[in-house]
């Protein structure tokens, strides 16, 4: 606990031994393959599948009249049909699926059938969607949704400011790019039930839309995670819709059916990071305190709703990044396009409004002659805080220490000073960032908000623990056995986690929102300590020791100066048939958020983060490297520090990718980087110095003081880079990412200036 | 997904030159790092495919009397193993290190890249600049050009049906001579070149007897010399105004493809330039 432990699923993840669902081949197992709608926006006229189904290997042909249940898979918002009836909205719809008993059949066939389009007009931009007579992408409109924070009085504050800044930022669709596609192995069942393996972020998602979809009730739907290699927001919600088609081609041929994604085919379908135009306004007194924000977001949120409402919340209630602002408005819309759903991805909404609110910080600090450190502690939020959402922040908050620590350990002040040019055409510079994130689901996700565990001690006294959350690559599986480990009084490798399962534990919510360590940890602590206690009792009868006086440690129950081994414990436990098994269950402290005014407790606990960007420009040819960025996040307790260093590492990179390079191209609807020749990402060379810092602001609810981490990294990155070309260059890059011609651009025109 | 083919390993050309003689629709095979993804992606479907990495004749890198051969088997990785192109033409060696990732280049030869024919291969540039001859071979004889006229187009080459490009030759550079390669891509790791120039300076240390070449990729539907520029700065000191003027005449006639998502034609067209200058930064350096 707290010390840096190897992960337990290393092992068999370095050697290839880890099983993933397109490694498990099974007698009569079927290919499943759908067909994409080349349109953007059309009307399905009438399809054809003779031709497909006449193929020989061909075992069936799908379309959305033969869908037994009902034919609508929206998470958050019911608008999206599985499988495209009378109409498709982006490039990703799909019209038919195909079950052939080879992959290649299963394409062949695809090419087969006939489908009569006529097309639509389509809206490619969030401007376009909200236009008066725009094309409509659903019958209601084409505005999703609009949060809204009003906070003190906006008037009043913009009167009181000594400056008063505004701008406008642009932020591109990114795209998750996890090691593995998406994949779905589903089989039929004799009983009429269906079993479904896959590579998931949230299986009790995929169940209550694999039953929606078969018209089956949940418990004839049983999701069994398979090794899942990265997710990233990706498999939050697209995984219900494969294993959807895989699951209706299992039940119209009674055979097994696997479908596994190819790279462009999960490119086409899955869901990206919401491209954004922000406008911030932002005024400060000469002093630097910043008193008001009237800050519009608006969000392309394509062709469908998936998770955008409750992105856009994030989005909101981050808004005024992890600030302490006494006068505040923001409106955020999202709207429907003709593009790509826009959907979960790491950070959720939060990263693409702190480029804005960071940007205007360092903006306001340079109006004012002041040091973006110093502004940035003037601010930040600290114990007994008023967020914007009017929340009185009352316990773990590390925002300043991180700023103290990253800023000492990069050696700012001295660098800050010393001269850009480092030769004739290239400069350096240093740019901080800041940032928090509402740990878990907050007030929007609620009442999904419960985690279950399930665990059992065996005879022999090794321990089985079946948890709600998933691994995904994450390290989950790790803290959730050290927590257990350090719980019982038992090293790690007495441990075991087993592949999640919904037929082990009750619904536990999905897992995302950086909130597994919190909710499957506390789940098996309360679980164990059930266990525990029956131990305890029948211990303390055995060695003759009161109860509170009894301790579990080093594979022993000691106390009093007594003790038995924990494993001989277990052994008397079992011959007077005491239940060594539990359930247990974790239910997020309360959260509230007000629609009209958007005040409330958003979330129960906050992460906060600062990461400074050391960056060299070369002026003649645009092109910025990233040389080092330091990166300090208070986690509460790092349960196991090497995977919260990691986690820091993994979404600097990620988040160098977002502020430099990586942009999902569409034009008129049309995706321009289907695949990853075109739609590039950071390699190992790209990769900068990471220099991960670890506060620890220890939070009362969570398991050992911990909070969650997953997505804090990459949230601050793009920021702090932008910030850094602007201390290197003098020039304000308002819209991501930063390429080489966009700078050079706006470098040339500086010279011209000059 | 690939289509089922007929596949031959022939160790001997006369039995090659017939096997490719025989169908009209056989593609040769050396490192398959362009023919297999284009068989993968769909974009053409050989019924036959012809591997050559059992000809001899098409191996190894050895002198010819004043020319440098190169067999069209030579890997990347060859190159950057061979003494010779160390020695002489180190600009081979710069285009063979930023080429692909290790495992590509232990696989893709030269002649797969010069008969893939893309406007922004790897070796191209350098190619041109060396004034490459390249050889081929077909039942009917043997026969010899120029680089430059071998390539006709995105992915077009004077290539005939049934041919074989058998081996490159680069004629020996006075001594003395300097040689490098630059490009810019949008990683620093594996990518394709959004845009490369290659350039010799032939008696660096004598201004009024120097010759300066350079050739561009990625910047027209082949590799290409910018023969004004070598004419411009021909006998020149290097100024200031006199590298204004390169970068401005470099443009000219530049037609970059539009549709690239590596670069914009704008972008593309001001970096040949710029990169000239830091390669001649580089090469007249002391
Ligand atoms: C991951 C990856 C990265 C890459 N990175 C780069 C890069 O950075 N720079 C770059 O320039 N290229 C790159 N390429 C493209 C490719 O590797 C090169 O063009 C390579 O040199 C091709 O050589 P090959 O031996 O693999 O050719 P093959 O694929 O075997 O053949 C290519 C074409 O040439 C024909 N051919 C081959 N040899 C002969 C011959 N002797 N006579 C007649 N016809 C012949 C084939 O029929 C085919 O049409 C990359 C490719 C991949 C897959």
């Amino acid at each position: 606990m707290g010390q840096p432990v190897k992960r337990i699923d290393a092992r068999s993840k370095v050697t290839g031994r880890a099983r993933y669902v397109a490694d498990v081949k099974i007698q009569g197992m079927l290919y499943g393959k759908m067909l994409f709608s080349p349109h953007a926006h059309a009307h399905i006229k009438g399809i054809d599948t003779s031709k497909a189904e006449g193929l020989p290997g061909v075992w069936a042909v799908i379309t959305a009249q033969h869908i037994p249940g009902e034919n609508q898979i929206g998470v958050v918002t019911p608008d999206q049909p599985l499988l495209a009836q009378e109409t498709v909205r982006f490039v990703g719809d799909c019209v038919a699926l195909v079950a052939a008993e080879s992959a290649s059949v299963a394409e062949k066939a695809l090419g087969l059938i006939r489908v009569d389009y006529q097309t639509l007009p389509g809206v490619y931009t969030a401007q376009e969607a909200l236009g008066e007579n725009s094309p409509l992408v659903h019958q209601g409109g084409n505005l999703l949704t609009h949060l809204k924070i009003r906070k003190g009085d906006l008037k009043k504050g913009i009167g009181e400011c000594d400056i008063l800044l505004e701008e406008t930022f642009h932020t591109q669709r990114q795209e998750h790019v996890y090691i593995e596609t998406i994949g779905a192995l589903a089989i039929p069942e004799g009983d009429g039930s269906m079993t479904i393996l896959g590579s998931i972020q949230c299986p009790f998602y995929v169940q209550k839309g694999v039953a929606h979809v078969l018209g089956l009730p949940m418990n004839k739907v049983r999701i069994v995670q398979a090794t899942t290699g990265g997710g990233f927001g990706g498999k939050e919600d697209v995984p219900s819709e494969i294993c959807g088609f895989a699951s209706l081609l299992a039940w119209k041929t009674h055979r097994p059916v696997q479908m596994i994604l190819t790279r462009e085919e999960d490119l086409r379908r899955s869901s990206k990071r919401h491209p954004m135009s922000v406008t911030y306004k932002m005024g400060a007194t000469k002093g630097g305190k910043i008193l008001c924000a009237q800050i519009e977001v608006l969000a392309d949120v394509g062709a469908y709703a998936t998770l955008s409402p409750v992105v856009m919340f994030r989005s909101t209630v981050h808004a005024t990044g992890p600030y302490e602002i006494p006068h505040v408005k923001v409106d955020t819309y999202g709207a429907y396009t003709n593009n790509i759903p826009s959907g979960a991805m790491r950070g959720f909404g939060t990263p693409e409004v702190t480029f804005a609110h960071e940007s205007m910080v360092d903006e306001l600090a340079a109006k004012l002659n002041m040091d973006p450190i110093q502004i940035r502690l003037i601010n930040g939020l600290r114990l007994g805080s008023q967020t914007a959402t009017g929340q009185v922040l009352r316990e773990s908050v590390g925002l300043e220490e991180t700023i103290v620590k990253a800023k000492e350990a990069c050696d700012w002040e001295s660098k800050r000073a010393e001269d850009k040019r480092i030769g004739p055409s290239r400069r350096r510079g240093l740019g901080a960032s800041a940032m928090f994130y509402g740990v878990s689901l907050g007030a929007k996700g609620w009442p999904l908000d419960g985690s279950a565990a399930a665990v059992q001690v065996h005879q022999d006294g090794s321990v089985s623990v079946a948890i709600g959350g998933t691994e995904m690559g994450q390290g989950a599986q790790t803290v959730v056995a050290q927590m257990a480990a350090e719980c019982m009084g038992l090293s790690l490798d007495r441990i075991a986690i087993l592949a999640t399962d919904t037929s082990l534990v009750p619904d536990s919510g999905p897992t995302v929102a950086s909130r597994t360590t919190v909710f499957s940890g506390n789940a098996t602590l309360n679980a164990l300590e059930q266990i525990k206690r029956s131990m305890t009792e029948l211990a303390s009868e055995l060695l003759a020791v009161a109860p509170e006086k009894l301790d579990f440690r080093d594979g022993q129950v000691l106390g009093g100066g007594k003790k038995i081994s924990f494993d001989q414990l277990v052994q008397h436990c079992y011959s007077r048939n005491i239940n060594l098994g539990a359930e247990g269950w974790f239910v997020s402290p309360p959260c509230s958020f007000d629609e009209e005014t958007g005040q409330g407790d958003a979330y129960y606990v906050y992460g906060y983060g600062t990461q400074i960007a050391e960056v060299e420009v070369d002026l003649d040819t645009g092109q910025v490297q990233v040389l080092r960025v330091t990166a300090a996040h208070d986690v509460g307790k790092a349960i196991n520090p090497q995977g919260v260093s990691c986690q820091i590492e993994g979404g600097v990179v990620q988040g160098v990718g977002y502020a430099l390079l990586e942009n999902f191209m569409m034009v008129k609807g049309q995706i321009q980087t289907p695949d990853l020749a075109t739609y590039t990402i950071p390699t190992s060379l790209d990769v900068p110095q990471v220099e991960p810092i670890i506060v620890e602001a220890i939070s009362e609810k969570g398991p050992y003081g911990a909070k969650g981490l997953g997505e804090q990294p990459i949230i601050p990155t793009a920021a702090a880079v932008a910030n850094a070309i602007h201390d290197a260059t003098g020039i304000r890059i308002t819209k991501l990412p930063i390429g080489p011609e966009a700078l050079r651009r706006a470098l040339l025109e500086e010279r011209k200036e000059l | 997904m690939l289509r089922p083919f007929d596949y031959f390993h022939p160790n001997d050309m006369a039995e090659t030159l017939t096997l490719l003689d025989q169908e009209d629709e056989t593609s040769v095979l050396a490192g398959g790092t362009d023919l297999l993804v284009k068989m993968r992606r769909g974009s053409i479907r050989p019924p036959v495919v012809v591997d050559i990495k059992g000809l001899e004749e098409c191996q190894g890198i050895r002198w010819e009397g004043d020319r440098l051969s190169l067999g069209s088997l030579t890997t990347f990785n060859d190159l950057l193993r061979s003494q010779e192109a160390h020695k002489h033409f180190p600009l081979l060696i710069d285009a063979a290190r930023v080429m692909g990732c290790y495992e590509v280049r232990e696989r893709a030869t030269l002649g797969g890249n010069v008969v893939n024919a893309s406007p922004g291969a790897e070796s191209g540039s350098p190619l041109a600049v060396l004034e490459a001859q390249v050889v081929l071979k077909g039942r009917r004889g043997e026969r010899q050009m120029s680089i430059g006229h071998f390539w006709q187009g995105v992915g077009k080459t004077d290539l005939a049906p049934g041919e074989l490009l058998v081996r490159i030759v680069i004629p020996r550079l006075p001594e003395g001579s300097r040689s490098t390669y630059l490009r810019r891509s949008r990683v620093q790791g594996m990518d394709l070149a959004s845009v490369n120039v290659a350039v010799v300076v032939i008696n660096p240390r004598l201004p009024e007897s120097r010759e300066i070449r350079v050739a561009l990729g990625a910047v027209a539907p082949t590799p290409i010399r910018a023969r004004e520029v070598e004419t411009l700065l021909r006998g020149q000191e290097i100024t200031s105004s006199l590298l204004s003027q390169m970068r401005d005449k470099i443009q000219e006639g530049l037609a970059p493809r539009t549709t690239s998502l590596r670069a914009t034609p704008g972008y593309k067209k001001e970096m040949v330039g710029v990169l000239t200058e830091m390669a001649l930064e580089v090469l007249l350096k002391g």
